[in-house]
């Protein structure tokens, strides 16, 4: 983990509910950023203590930006909305447990904004000549983020009010496949979405991994504030998201 | 210039440490600097048996700070004493071990281990826990309770013996008091306040624990008067802590009487906050001309009998 300032390159809205954030970081620390994992951001605004986490939606390693995918919830990301290019932005990073990347055909299910690591994932796999899929829900138009359907073939929209994509939940994605047809299984979402999606899963034999959010007080194992329930080893565990996670054994954790 | 202080044989090479749980076992901060830099290393409060803590969310934003419901989540004193003790010993000299109990039996268990251990400098009571013997009261809150705790752990424990007191009680000198009669070397001031954050949306509680204790800038004038008044009701070296996040922040309590301060929040803000700190106050003994940071303790007292 550092505690480095980036330089704000470009902050653009995308919906109404949705901006891009992208910001230039050391070159050095580059390489340490894997999908799944993410940074606190330190946000300048009246009434903002702690720094908020968002993951990696995208590095790159040639002109040092990384990218954010952000939705617009409170205070924090209303006043992030807000930095403009040129201004400098604390950030600790990389923090947390990445996916693990596996060669072969990986489906990848994305909830909401839950597309952002996911968006990560997909281009690593890509790289390493790994195939995807990916079924990626959201509620409505502001949810949805165009550009992401541009870089990936396979990608299935579902939306569940009509507008982009079919209309539906990402469960009807996900019913609608042979799931045993791929090697392992991706997901990112609201806690809704994993619930609805746990019992497809159970019977599934390759690796499902989660990235999972929680309410965070310091990103990087100190305050023990970020704890879900994990169930390993025949044991209920508390684990933390910020350094155990935030990418777990889908089957594991108790959602 | 000269940051050293001395809290009862102690001598720290500066005032400014880690408040307990907020800072892990410091192995978190390695990454960050140099924790030799510090004036002592205070670990997360360390029970008996292990704790799993209270139920998720348990931390959240309040203006200008947080609260917290960990409920002392810890992997209780043999793993400690095993795993993460020969890894810790020498991140610092000055090793303070933040211990707390479910009754008196369990601060003695822990005070009788502590002192077999050379590598642990001083024990640091945290006595804002529930005592179950009286249905989960705090003993922090509880006059006899305290004193019985203090005296007890003063009677096995002969190194430094810091008590760190609860801010939720009508009058803390009354406290602060009982603990140097009862054998404190020294007063860690303070611990969270008690409070609640409720969601209007889902009309509910939002920590999985519905109460917890708050912290951060928020809590730091509660904090000062705290010191200052037990300034004057007490000869023990105090330590004060409580929403430090600034060099002006720390010299606030010096000011009004602690001898060292320990930073606890900011330390999830800016995780390399406490080695800015110790250069600042350096800088500013250097401006100011001040040969050394004890000089500040208790200022604000004697100039206010100078009017
Ligand atoms: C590991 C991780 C990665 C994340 N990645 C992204 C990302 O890539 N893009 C993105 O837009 N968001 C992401 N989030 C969520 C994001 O951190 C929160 O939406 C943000 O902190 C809200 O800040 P705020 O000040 O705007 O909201 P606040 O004003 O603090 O709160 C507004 C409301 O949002 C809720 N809320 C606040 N923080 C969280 C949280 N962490 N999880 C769930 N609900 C929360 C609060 O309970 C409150 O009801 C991530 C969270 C985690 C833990
Ligand atoms: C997340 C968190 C965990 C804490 N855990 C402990 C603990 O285990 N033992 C203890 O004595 N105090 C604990 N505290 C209290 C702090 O040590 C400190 O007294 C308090 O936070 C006030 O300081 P601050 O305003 O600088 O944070 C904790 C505080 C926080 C925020
Ligand atoms: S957020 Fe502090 S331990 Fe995870």
């Amino acid at each position: 983990m550092q505690d480095l300032k980036g330089l704000v390159v470009e902050n653009i809205p995308l919906t109404k509910e949705i901006y891009k954030l992208q910001i230039s970081v050391p070159e050095e620390i580059l390489p340490e950023i894997i999908p799944g994992s993410f940074a606190m951001l330190k946000i300048e605004a009246k009434g903002v203590f702690l720094r908020r986490p968002f993951s990696f939606a995208d590095v790159d390693l040639k002109t040092g930006l990384v990218t954010f995918y952000i939705k617009l919830v409170g205070k924090g990301t209303g006043a992030l909305r807000e930095i403009h290019p040129g201004q400098e932005i604390s950030m600790l990073l990389p923090l947390g447990r990445g996916f693990t990347v596996m060669p072969g055909k990986s489906l990848l299910v994305a909830g909401g904004i839950g597309i952002a690591p996911l968006n990560f994932l997909a281009r690593e796999i890509i790289k390493k000549g790994g195939e995807i899929s990916i079924i990626y829900g959201v509620k409505n138009e502001a949810m949805f983020i165009p550009e992401i359907t541009k870089n990936f073939k396979n990608i299935e929209v579902y939306s569940e009010i009509p507008g982009p994509g079919k209309k539906g939940l990402v469960l009807d994605g996900l019913k609608a496949k042979d799931i045993n047809s791929y090697d392992q299984i991706y997901l990112c979402g609201p806690n809704v979405m994993l619930q609805a999606a746990k019992p497809y899963l159970q019977n599934f034999s390759g690796l499902v991994e989660v990235s999972l959010e929680s309410y965070m007080a310091c990103g990087f194992g100190a305050c023990l504030g970020c704890v879900v329930k994990v169930f390993s080893n025949n044991e209920i565990e508390y684990k933390k998201v910020c350094k155990d996670g935030p990418v777990f054994n889908f089957k594991e954790v108790v959602l | 210039m000269n940051l050293e202080v001395k809290i009862d044989e102690l001598t720290l090479k500066n005032p400014v440490m880690p408040a307990s749980g907020t800072f892990g076992f410091g192995l978190e901060f390695k990454d960050i600097f140099d924790l030799k830099n510090l004036g002592a290393l205070v670990v997360k409060t360390i029970t008996k048996n292990p704790r799993l803590g209270n139920r998720p969310p348990r931390v959240y934003e309040v203006s200008c700070g947080m609260i917290n419901s960990i409920g002392l989540a810890n992997p209780g004193w043999d793993y400690f004493r095993e795993k993460i003790l020969p890894q810790i010993k020498d991140l610092n000299d000055i090793l303070i071990l933040n211990i707390a109990g479910e009754s008196v039996e369990e601060f003695e268990y822990l005070a009788r281990e502590a002192q077999r251990f050379d590598e642990i400098k001083a024990l640091e009571l945290n006595v804002s826990c529930p005592n179950v013997s009286k249905g989960g009261i705090a003993f922090g809150t509880d006059l006899e309770a305290l004193k019985q705790i203090v005296s007890s752990v003063r009677k096995i424990y002969s190194k430094t013996l810091i008590v760190k007191l609860t801010p939720n009680v009508t009058d803390i000198t009354v406290y602060a008091k009982a603990a140097e009669n009862a054998g404190a070397d020294a007063l860690t001031l303070i611990n969270t306040f008690s409070g609640m954050v409720i969601d209007v949306k889902s009309k509910k509680p939002v920590l999985g624990n519905k109460h917890g204790g708050v912290s951060g800038p928020a809590i730091r004038p509660m904090a000062v008067k705290m010191v200052y008044d037990c300034f004057k009701a007490v000869s023990i070296p105090l330590i004060g802590v409580g929403g430090i996040d600034s060099k002006e922040a720390a010299l606030e309590f010096f000011l009004a009487g602690a001898t060292a301060i320990q930073v606890g929040s900011q330390n999830f803000v800016e995780p390399g906050f406490m080695p800015r700190l110790i250069r600042e106050l350096g800088e500013y003994l250097r401006e100011e001309n001040i040969e050394g940071i004890a000089k500040l303790t208790g200022l604000a007292h004697r100039r206010e009998e100078n009017v």
